[in-house]
């Protein structure tokens, strides 16, 4: 079985993605079987990198969209919704 | 025999045969034969598994000698080891241009450093170091260089990173000479901080070292004695046993108290990072703490500490002293300490932008959060607070009515706090120093940090080597800057301090303590040294002395002057 999942993100964490959060997201991302992708002002990137990641300089305030596809599309596209709505642990 | 001239990063005599870092080079073959592929992209999977291994050691070593978040960085490297866009490239370039392992390697993590230089952010574009590092890393292990060389005697090296510096034990080493740096340079503070002689800054000249060519470095001077006649060798190993002697004397003299022969008290104090600096610095003698950097708190964070990890923090170092001194220094950060939380500024000037009390005034909720941990702190002991970066009455009047502020509230909540905390300020922008006697009305002490305002007087980075030689505090410039703010304050009835490099330097000690400074804090290593000069000095002697630096016209007639007063003591 394979889903297709499309989320947008908000990032509203101070720092936007850097090295912690970006860390935290490309882990969180790995643990899933399906491909991850990001995608952001024209650019995209592997959501299982931290360096595609942080290529994307993401800032406070700045939207994503995910395009997730894979057997656990929908439990990734939670566990990465919650990592951000949870602005990475921060404050 | 022949010389090397440097500079004098840190002091001392070391004789041995160097020995240089080993660096990976890029002479590599770039290309390998189709049928070559399989295995080079088997070398690359091979290279990232003992870099992975590599920094989980050091990451492992960093969180329990350092500390957990300054080990982070290493986890965020093991992670680009394995990334998967990384694996990419390198795996691509491998197969379509039969490129070798380490070719790739190269060509991947500069293209992804060149991507982190060109982010709008500061804070990235730093980044590019880490990357650059990384696959440092992994040619390294390519090109079959152990990580963990045992390097012994002398240290001859580029350039020593922080990522070497935490990786080497500098167990054998004695002594290390490095082409590139100043003397505020990172290699050059390590140097100070570990004992080790050293010179830095010498040039491409290293490169006509061989592995085991005896050296004498007089770290004193900053010279380099290469290959050497034996009765040289002897006699400055005879010097090198007389220093070491004198050191341990002086070791064991660091709780003697720092009274001068006429009875005038100086208070020698420590400077410190993180609460754990204190057990050292008591053992080494410091009669209190003359400035406590808050930075370790903020740095490398993505988010502000709390109150409450704030306040267990300024309340250890107080406990710990509980009838001494303490001054803290709020929050000094933007320049070259960048705040992840704050994000990155665009600024052309970091050293002369929105740093340390400015920036602090802008983001007045990190500010007031600080200050409020610091007044409920200031009930354990002798706090003294101290505001970085003053360059006007107005910042130091809107900083001590903020101060005020958080004072009322807590009284307003209820909650134990002291509100009557003594309140100073860093002299480090000359315009405070020229304005001191307007500014001294308002404190209760002044503190001078000579790193800034040299750099800041003298129009000259302190990190930058092509202007070293401006970078020095003996400049008159300086001096006399320093005697007018010491004037200032006397006839304020205010009291004068230093917290700058110079007040550990004991050539400076007689002046500093001529011109009237009555606390000089520094690094602990300095301590016993300059409590052993202030008890050998005339109060009325050293004024005197001051008086007559105050006319000297050049930075070599004072060295030399003070040089000649250093002779009439048992250094």
């Amino acid at each position: 079985m394979c889903e297709n999942m499309e989320i947008t993100l908000k990032i509203e964490n101070k720092a936007g993605l850097h090295a912690r959060p970006a860390a935290l997201f490309a882990q969180k991302a790995s643990a899933f079987k399906s491909t991850i992708t990001i995608c952001k002002d024209g650019k995209t990137a592997n959501g299982k990198s931290i360096i595609n990641i942080m290529g994307l300089g993401t800032k406070q305030g700045d939207a994503l969209l995910l395009k997730i596809e894979g057997p656990d599309a929908n439990d990734a596209a939670a566990a990465l919704q919650k990592l951000v709505t949870d602005k990475f642990g921060e404050e | 025999m022949w010389k090397i001239e440097g500079i004098a990063a840190s002091a001392g005599i070391a004789i041995g045969p160097i020995m240089h870092m080993q660096e990976c080079t890029h002479d590599f073959s770039r290309t390998v034969a189709p049928q070559e592929v399989p295995k080079e992209k088997e070398r690359f999977i091979e290279a990232q598994k003992v870099a992975v291994l590599q920094l989980d050691a050091l990451q492992k070593h960093m969180a329990t000698t350092v500390g957990a978040q300054e080990a982070e960085v290493f986890g965020a490297h093991k992670l680009m080891v394995e990334d998967p866009s990384l694996m990419e490239s390198v795996f691509a370039d491998i197969e379509t241009n039969y490129a070798s392992a380490e070719a790739a390697v190269e060509v991947a993590t500069e293209e992804i450093a060149t991507m982190f230089a060109s982010i709008e952010d500061e804070y990235m574009r730093e980044r590019a170091a880490d990357i650059k590092d990384v696959g440092k890393r992994l040619l390294c292990i390519l090109q079959g260089k152990v990580e963990d060389v045992k390097y012994e005697g002398i240290l001859v090296a580029k350039d020593l990173l922080p990522s070497d510096t935490a990786s080497i034990d500098f167990g054998s080493v004695s002594g290390f000479i490095t082409a590139l740096g100043g003397k505020t340079s990172h290699s050059s503070i390590l140097a100070r901080s570990a004992g080790l002689c050293a010179v830095v800054g010498v040039g491409s000249v290293i490169e006509k070292l061989c592995n085991g060519d005896m050296v004498i470095v007089d770290g004193h001077i900053g010279q380099v004695l290469v290959n050497p006649e034996e009765s040289l060798i002897a006699e400055y190993r005879q010097r090198m046993e007389k220093e070491k002697a004198k050191a341990v004397e002086l070791a064991h003299s660091g709780h003697l108290p720092s009274v001068t022969l006429d009875g005038h008290c100086i208070e020698v104090a420590s400077n410190i990072g993180t609460p754990a600096d204190m057990e050292k610095v008591i053992a080494a003698g410091a009669e209190g703490v003359g400035l406590f950097r808050t930075e370790f708190l903020f740095l490398d964070k993505t988010t502000v500490p709390t109150e409450e990890e704030q306040f267990q923090s300024y309340r250890a170092v107080l406990a710990a002293m509980p009838d001494k001194k303490i001054i803290i220094r709020t929050l000094d950060a933007g320049g070259d300490k960048q705040l992840p939380f704050i994000g990155g500024l665009q600024e052309a000037n970091p050293a002369l932008g929105l740093r340390a009390i400015r920036l602090c005034m802008v983001y007045k909720d990190v500010f007031k959060t600080q200050l409020r941990a610091l007044l409920r702190a200031g009930i354990e002991g002798n706090l003294h607070i101290m505001f970085p970066m003053i360059a006007t009455l107005d910042e130091l009047m809107s900083a001590k009515a903020l101060l005020k502020e958080v004072a009322d509230e807590l009284a307003q909540q209820g909650i134990v706090h002291r509100a009557d905390v003594p309140v100073g300020i860093m002299i480090e922008v000359p315009s405070a120093a020229v304005i001191a006697d307007i500014l001294a009305e308002e404190v209760d002490f002044f503190s001078i940090g000579t790193n800034d305002l040299v750099q800041y007087t003298m129009a000259a980075d302190r990190m930058n080597e092509h202007v070293a030689w401006l970078n020095d505090y003996f400049q008159p410039p300086v001096i006399r800057l320093i005697a007018n703010v010491a004037k200032a304050a006397q006839q304020h009835g205010k009291w004068v301090g230093m917290c700058g490099e110079m007040a550990g330097d004991s050539l400076a000690t007689p002046l500093l303590v001529g011109l009237g400074l009555t606390e000089l804090s520094m690094n602990g290593r300095s301590v016993p040294a300059v409590k052993h000069l202030v008890r050998q000095l005339h109060f009325e002697q050293a004024r005197e002395w001051a008086n007559q630096v105050l006319t000297l016209r050049t930075t070599a007639d004072i060295k030399k002057k003070l040089e000649e007063i250093a002779t009439t003591f048992e250094m």
